[in-house]
Parts: C-alpha cells; sequence; structure tokens
C-alpha cells in the first residue's frame, strides 16, 4: 500500500484539512505572540543581552510555526476525513472512502480485489455525502482565547511601548537582570572562576560585596582594615568601587554622598565624622532604599551590637574595678587602640574605629539606650551617662542595653538581673545569642539497661506488620475446594447417624473388653434410641 | 451435504459488484433479518438485542452461548429462531452421563441381506443446521469436547471417517450461571470458539405482563418460517463483503491487545485482574460482528462505533481472570468497558 502521495477522494477533504491547518496555526499564533511581546519588552527590561536571545527563540518559534503549517504528511487528509466524520457524525463515512480511495491505487492484495466493488461503492457513497456538506460546519475555525488575548497584549505593547520614554525598570534591576542573564548564557562552565583567574576567592568575594555589606561589616566591627587594604587608600578605593558597581540611580544620591563622605572621613581618620556620615548614611538607605534594602542594613546594624555589647562587657568590668565611667571608657578607648594596633595595621590607622569612640560625649544622632537618654534596664546608674556611646540597636529598632557581668544571662530582660529590678526593654543581645540561649538542651543520652532494650525490640516486632505467605495458586484452589463441600443438608442425619453408630460400637468394644461380658449392653441397643448417649465433639462433621 | 451446498458456502464474495447490486443485497439483507426479528418477536417478549446477537452469530459463521438464569426464554428464543428460519433444528440435553457417541453418532453393526455384517454410521443429533446444547455445562469435559471439532471445522470425525456438516451448522448454547454443583465449567478452548456471549436478563413490568399475555391463553403463538437456508447463506455473503478500512481494523486490533496483560495497550485492569486476553478469534469476532451491525445500520463500511458496539458480547468470554480477580470478584464486562473508553478511536 502506497502512502508517499495520498489524494483526497473529495475537494471537501482537502478544504477540511485546509482548515485544520489554519485552526492549529491560530493556536500556534498565541506562542508567537507572547514571543514577539517579550520580544518587544526584553529592551526595556533588561538592556541589550536579553533581546538577542528572545529574538532569537521568537524566529526559531515563527519558523517551527511555518513548518507546522506548510508540511504535508501522509496522515493529514485521513485526520481531516476523521475530524469531517466527527463534526457531521458520519459514522466514518469519509474516513473509511478516503481510506479506499488511497489504497486502491496501490496493490492492496486479493483482499482488496474481492472487496474493490464495495469499497469503490463506499466511495462513491461517500462523494455523494460530501457534495452536500459544508467545511465550515464540519471543521469550525475559531480563534481560541489565548491566543486573542496574546494578540491583545501584543497590541498594546506595539502601542504603548514607544510612549513610554526611558526603562521600565530600575538601572539596578535591569543590572541585576542583565548579569543574571549574561552568567545564565555564560553557565557554569563558561564563568572563569576566582582561582582561574588567579585570584584568591576571599578576594573575589570582598570585591563582589555591595556598599551595605562593606557598611555593614564596619558597623559589626568585622571589617578586617589590613584586609581590604592596610591603609585607608585601599578602603577608599574599595569603597569607591563598591559604589560604582553599586551603580545608584539619581534617586540615590544621598546614599552615593554620604558613602563618599564615610570613605573621606575614614581616610582622615575621624570617627566622629565617621559616625555622622554612618547615621547620614542611614537616613538616606531608609528614605531611599527598599525595604529590602533597609531591611539588610538593618540586620547588619544589630549584628555590629554584638562587638558594642562585648564592649560594654569590658567597660563594666572597669568600673567594677573601682574605675569612674570616664576613666573606664578612657582605658577601653586605650585598648581598643592598642588590639587595633596589634592586629598588624600600620600605626596611626586604627582610628577607622569599630565602634563610636566613648568619651565624645555626642551620640550623633544614633539611637539611643532606652528612651530619652534614660539608663537602660539592667545597667548600673552610673553607666547613665554613657548612653549613646555603648549602643545597641535591635532588629525593631529599639534599643537595648548592655548589662553588667554579673546580670545574669543577657537577652532575658525579665529575669532578676543584679542591676537591680529588671524591666523590659528589648532584647540585649543579638538574635543568634537570644536563640542559643533560649534552645532546649537535648536529654542526656541514658544507657539503656538489657531489659529495655529486649522490651524495645519486641515492641517494634509488633508494630511490623508481615507479608502474607504467597504460595502457589493451586495450592489455594485446593483449599477453596475442600471449604466449598460442606455435607449436603439432606445427608447431614445420615452422616450424623454414622457417626452415631460408630461411637456406640467403640463404647460397646470398650465395655466388653473392660467387663469381660458380651451379650446385651449398649452395643446392641438401637440406633434411634430415645436416650442417644452424648455425642463427642471430635465425631461432629 | 451436495456439492453445490458446498460450493456455494465456500464461495467467495463477488468480486465485483455493481452498485445497484450492492444497495440491492444491503436492503435485502436488512429487509431478511427485519423479518426474523419480527416473527421471533411474535412469541418473544422483548430481547431484540439478544436476538439480533443470536442472528449475527448465525450469519458470521459463529455460535452463541446464552447465560441466564433459569426461566427467562433462553431455550424458547432458541427454538423460536430455529422454526422463523425453517433449518433444521435439533436439542441435545446436556446431562452427566451424556456420552460423545450421544452426539456425534456411533457405528452401529448391521446385517446386510446376505447375512454379513457391516458397521454402519448412524448420525447423532449434531447433524442439522441448528444445534441446541441446553445446559451446556452439565455434561462432562469428555462430551463437551466432542463439540470442538464440529464448531470450528463443521465436521465430525467418527473412526476414521470425517464426516462434513451440513452449512450452514450453527451451535447455540445456554448454560446456568448459579446452582454449579455438578456442573463442568466449559474449557477455555470450547469457550473461544462461541462467537458471542450473550446474557438474558429480566424483564421489565412492561415485558413480564407480556409475557403472561401471551402465555396463559388456549392457543400459544408458534413462530413460521420466514427465512430459508438460501437466504441465510446469501445473506452470510453479504456480511462477508463488507470492507473494513485500516483505522477501523487497527481500532479493533487495539482493542483486542487492550485485553492482553502487559501489552502497550494494556489498561490498568488488565494487567491487575486478566490471565489471559482474548484471542485472535476476539479479533475476528469484533470485525465480523461489526460487518452485520453496519449492514444493519444501513452502511456499506464498518465503523468505530460498530466495532465498539460488539465489545462485550464478543469479548466478555474470552479473558480468564486471574486469582486476584477471581477474589475480588470482577466482572469482565466492567474490564472491558474501561479498555473501550481509554483506547481512542481512529482519528481521534
Amino acid at each position: 500500500m502506497s502512502r508517499s502521495r495520498p489524494t483526497p477522494f473529495h475537494p471537501l477533504v482537502r478544504a477540511l484539512d485546509r482548515r485544520l491547518r489554519a485552526d492549529r496555526l491560530l493556536r500556534d499564533l498565541a506562542w508567537l505572540f507572547a514571543a514577539a511581546g517579550v520580544a518587544l519588552l526584553a529592551p526595556r527590561l533588561a538592556g541589550e543581552a536579553l533581546p538577542a536571545l528572545v529574538a532569537g527563540v521568537s524566529l526559531l518559534g515563527a519558523a517551527a510555526v511555518g513548518i507546522r503549517y506548510f508540511r504535508r504528511r501522509p496522515s493529514d487528509l485521513a485526520r481531516a476525513a476523521a475530524a469531517g466524520d466527527r463534526g457531521g457524525e458520519l459514522s466514518d463515512e469519509l474516513g473509511s472512502a478516503q481510506w479506499f480511495a488511497s489504497r486502491a491505487g496501490g496493490d492492496a492484495g486479493p483482499r482488496a480485489e474481492a472487496e474493490a466493488g464495495w469499497e469503490a461503492y463506499q466511495v462513491a457513497r461517500a462523494r455523494r455525502r460530501a457534495d452536500e456538506l459544508d467545511p465550515k460546519a464540519l471543521a469550525p475555525v475559531a480563534a481560541p482565547r489565548r491566543t486573542l488575548a496574546a494578540a491583545a497584549t501584543f497590541g498594546v505593547l506595539l502601542v504603548g511601548l514607544p510612549l513610554i520614554d526611558g526603562p521600565l525598570l530600575s538601572d539596578a534591576l535591569r543590572a541585576r537582570l542583565a548579569g543574571g542573564f549574561s552568567d545564565a548564557a555564560a553557565g557554569p562552565e563558561g564563568s572563569p572562576s576566582g582561582d582561574e583567574r588567579g585570584e584568591d576567592p576571599e578576594d573575589a568575594r570582598l570585591e563582589a560585596r555591595s556598599p551595605e555589606e562593606v557598611l555593614a561589616e564596619l558597623r559589626a566591627g568585622e571589617l578586617p582594615l589590613p584586609e581590604i587594604g592596610g591603609d585607608a587608600e585601599a578602603l577608599r578605593a574599595a569603597l569607591a568601587e563598591a559604589m560604582e558597581e553599586r551603580a545608584f540611580s539619581e534617586t540615590n544620591e544621598e546614599v552615593t554622598a554620604a558613602l563618599a563622605g564615610l570613605a573621606e572621613a575614614m581616610d582622615s581618620a575621624d570617627g566622629l565624622t565617621a559616625s555622622e556620615w554612618l547615621d547620614e548614611l542611614t537616613e538616606a538607605m531608609r528614605s531611599a532604599a527598599s525595604p529590602e534594602e533597609l531591611r539588610e542594613l538593618l540586620e547588619s546594624l544589630g549584628a555590629g551590637a554584638e562587638a558594642d555589647a562585648a564592649a560594654a562587657a569590658e567597660m563594666m568590668g572597669l568600673m567594677e574595678s573601682g574605675m569612674s565611667p570616664e576613666e573606664a571608657l578612657q582605658q577601653l578607648a586605650e585598648n581598643l587602640q592598642g588590639a587595633d594596633g596589634q592586629q598588624g595595621s600600620a600605626p596611626g590607622d586604627g582610628q577607622a574605629q569599630q565602634m563610636p569612640f566613648p568619651g565624645d560625649g555626642e551620640g550623633g544622632g544614633q539611637p539611643q539606650a532606652g528612651e530619652g537618654g534614660e539608663p537602660a534596664a539592667g545597667m548600673p546608674q552610673g553607666a547613665a551617662g554613657m548612653s549613646g556611646q555603648v549602643q545597641m540597636v535591635s532588629a525593631e529598632g529599639q534599643m537595648g542595653a548592655p548589662m553588667p557581668m554579673d546580670a545574669g544571662p543577657a537577652g532575658n530582660m525579665t529575669g532578676p538581673g543584679g542591676g537591680g529590678e529588671s524591666e523590659v526593654f528589648g532584647a540585649v543581645t543579638s538574635l543568634e545569642v537570644q536563640l542559643e540561649l533560649e534552645a532546649i538542651p537535648a536529654p542526656l543520652e541514658e544507657e539503656p539497661v538489657p531489659e529495655q532494650m529486649i522490651e524495645r525490640q519486641s515492641r517494634r516486632e509488633d508494630a511490623s506488620v508481615e507479608y502474607d505467605e504467597v504460595r502457589p495458586l493451586s495450592e489455594y484452589e485446593d483449599e477453596a475446594v475442600s471449604r466449598a463441600r460442606p455435607i449436603p443438608a439432606g445427608l447431614r442425619p445420615l452422616v450424623r447417624a454414622y457417626f452415631l453408630m460408630i461411637r456406640e460400637t467403640a463404647v460397646a468394644d470398650d465395655a466388653a473388653e473392660g467387663a469381660g461380658v458380651t451379650g446385651e449392653g449398649p452395643a446392641n441397643a438401637p440406633a434411634d434410641s430415645t436416650e442417644p448417649l452424648p455425642e463427642p465433639e471430635s465425631d461432629r462433621p | 451435504m451436495t456439492p453445490a451446498d458446498t460450493a456455494l458456502a465456500d464461495s467467495p464474495p463477488s468480486a465485483s459488484a455493481a452498485p445497484e447490486e450492492i444497495e440491492r443485497r444491503m436492503a435485502e439483507f436488512r429487509e431478511r433479518h427485519e423479518r426474523v426479528q419480527r416473527e421471533v418477536g411474535r412469541i418473544i417478549v422483548g430481547n431484540r438485542a439478544v436476538v439480533s446477537g443470536i442472528v449475527t452469530c448465525l450469519l458470521t459463521r459463529g455460535h452463541v452461548l446464552l447465560e441466564g438464569i433459569p426461566g427467562l426464554g433462553k431455550t424458547k428464543i432458541v427454538q423460536t429462531l430455529a422454526d422463523a428460519m425453517h433449518l433444521k433444528f435439533n436439542r441435545i440435553q446436556f446431562t452427566p452421563d451424556l456420552m460423545p457417541g450421544d452426539i456425534v453418532g456411533t457405528n452401529v453393526v448391521r446385517e446386510t441381506d446376505t447375512g454379513a455384517k457391516v458397521l454402519d454410521f448412524q448420525p447423532g443429533p449434531i447433524f442439522c443446521n441448528l444445534m441446541l446444547a441446553d445446559e451446556v455445562n452439565r455434561a462432562t469435559p469428555k462430551s463437551q469436547s466432542a463439540l470442538l471439532e464440529a464448531m470450528q471445522e463443521k465436521s465430525v470425525s467418527v473412526g476414521n471417517t470425517t464426516y462434513r456438516l451440513e452449512e450452514p451448522f450453527f451451535v447455540m448454547a445456554t448454560q446456568n450461571p448459579i446452582e454449579l454443583e455438578g456442573t463442568y465449567p466449559l474449557p477455555e478452548a470450547q469457550m473461544d470458539r462461541f462467537l458471542m456471549k450473550l446474557r438474558i436478563g429480566y424483564p421489565d413490568e412492561e415485558e413480564l405482563g407480556e409475557i403472561v399475555e401471551r402465555t396463559t391463553t388456549v392457543e400459544e403463538p408458534k413462530a413460521e418460517a420466514v427465512v430459508d437456508r438460501d437466504e441465510v447463506l446469501d445473506m452470510r455473503r453479504t456480511v462477508l463483503s463488507v470492507p473494513v478500512a485500516g483505522p477501523v481494523q487497527e481500532y479493533a486490533i487495539r482493542l483486542t491487545m487492550g485485553t492482553h496483560p502487559g501489552s502497550k495497550y494494556a489498561h490498568t485492569l488488565t494487567n491487575r485482574y486478566v490471565k489471559f486476553g482474548a484471542s485472535p478469534r476476539g479479533t475476528q469476532a469484533l470485525v465480523l460482528s461489526g460487518k452485520v451491525r453496519a449492514l444493519l445500520a444501513g452502511r456499506a463500511h464498518v465503523a468505530a462505533e460498530d466495532i465498539r458496539g460488539s465489545v462485550l458480547p464478543t469479548l466478555r468470554h474470552r479473558l480468564l481472570l486471574n486469582f486476584e480477580g477471581e477474589a475480588d470478584k470482577v466482572d469482565t464486562d466492567d474490564i472491558l468497558k474501561e479498555i473501550v473508553e481509554s483506547i481512542a478511536p481512529p482519528g481521534a
């Protein structure tokens, strides 16, 4: 049977085929419109890297749609005829006729020869029926809803986008999108790693930090100044580079200015000015940054509280040793400077303090411990004047307070502290420390006694359900047969009498053997005796 | 059986018939079928589908197995159909002591006029056109197997001689699904030789009233012969002439393969409950039955709906359930319905 070049038995089949193709094209156009819309939007969304990709995909999709529309397959006509049968409820009349017509030209063997008359009759009959049919009614072509929606969206984009100037997304988001797509295009193999470029991974990480991260590390005292650059020039260069990478938009000029000021202050080793720039930067971030950026900043500042808590604890220790608060602060500052000098930085460069220096007496707009400069909870009265110098910022923006060394566990201010009555004024320590303290310790592992081990094992065995034993099917059938053959109800009295008779004989034999007498006895009793002997359980059928 | 009969029975369908001839044969087929239905309907209340199924089996060289509880008229339907077809009819009541010789016949010693003794073959009741094997499952497998050759080969072998049965030869067997005590289920080989297994159900309220009216009067109606043997054979040729398109035939094949556990068309229920599926005879039965349905619907081709409508009666007795299926009391009709739902018709 040759199916290489099928011919329709009636023009109706060809018309149905065209309508089916058109219907399929309309369905495919939904994807095409969607791809074209994305191609229009892409330059406004993600710069120049994405449009090339989208345009390529769109072209490929258009080519696929075109191939699907124009490709002719041997089964297309049969499918069209079947669609006509379905549409007109013709009981495979067109489909059968198309099949008979297509095999009429080929070598169909003796069977087709014998049925040739009937097949020709069927084809002729289907032709007469096809003359009366309307292909529009058999295979309606309608654009699906998704195609209409995609076309409408594409039209809106086509008309509306030229009316909008500038990018649709912020520069930052565009940069991220472009970076993400370029990374995705490069792939894990395509992007050389830091090791391959001959750079240290830690250096790469430091370079990749955002200004917010740099600030957070500065605030938390985690920024290793010697590592980022032993001198202020290196720090400033790092900050400038971070700012360039950050590429803030015009709305974030205040943030950029604050960053620049902070870099200059740190360059000039002016801790007070740096603190002021930090405050300004905080305000700028709060007003201009996104909620996510602001949350990151607050978290980083909260992390810095840990270092402040350590410094405060050290100061409390100095005060307990008999020093006045001013002296204790001075000593603490000297200790910190000495610590910075011991970390290997050049002498005199340690002015880039990790925390505001005590004794300057100005909070500089920093959040104050407690409210209105009152001493924080758990803090000795003598330390009241130190508020604003040892500062705590909780995640909620409320202020905590350092505690004396013997004030009990930090973090829960409702507990009895050594500094007097406890009051609730927020968390003292960071969230990690608090969670660690509140964590329930694991129960001690007890050595089980052997009896308990045996009991556990037995319980485990009780809980397990074993599989049923699988036996050959014949065994099941044998059992079924044996169970399915009860004694017929009509024979049960006979069976009962039989067993009773056996029993009486056995009793008689036993009696004869025991007494040594013969003659009348239970064995000679009639079977239908009015007083039958008790029936043993084992004799019941 | 005369040579003319044999030639008539074995003659191939006409190679090329004119359209007018085809239309005439189709019209005759429907008219004769309707005549039989009408005559049987005078005696039998309802059960038109059962009667049509029996006639379908007769016209496709098949045999039919009727199943139903006692009193629903299985034997009556078969007797009435035999009366309406003017064919030689015999009835064998299958009992446990029935012997194969009681069915196919036996050689008897006969003394000739010269005093010599010769063996003469005395044909059994199987030598007829329509044979009713009543309560076929009550005979022993040995006696049931006496039907195997007759049903498939249309011949009977006794001793060293094979006797050909007269066409049309059609076995209608009945069996009772209850009272299985003392019965012998039909072997699978014999079940497979029945083209259809038809189930007779209870009549509804209206039909029950009609039955009472017809059977409780002085004169009980009797069917007249409305179709003779030649007409039946002509109807057979018409059925075999109906062409089947390739996609429709593939659909029948897919449905059959849907009953085969492990095949790519097998349904989940098939893999779970079926031990053995339908044999190639099942596909033949689907197509042949579809041809009769097509002619009755006035079509000169077999449609997918003809195949679909033939699935239950032609395949239900060809599925052998496994142990799990027997334990869950699964009905093969339910499996077949799921298979029909799961396999797409041609062009879908």
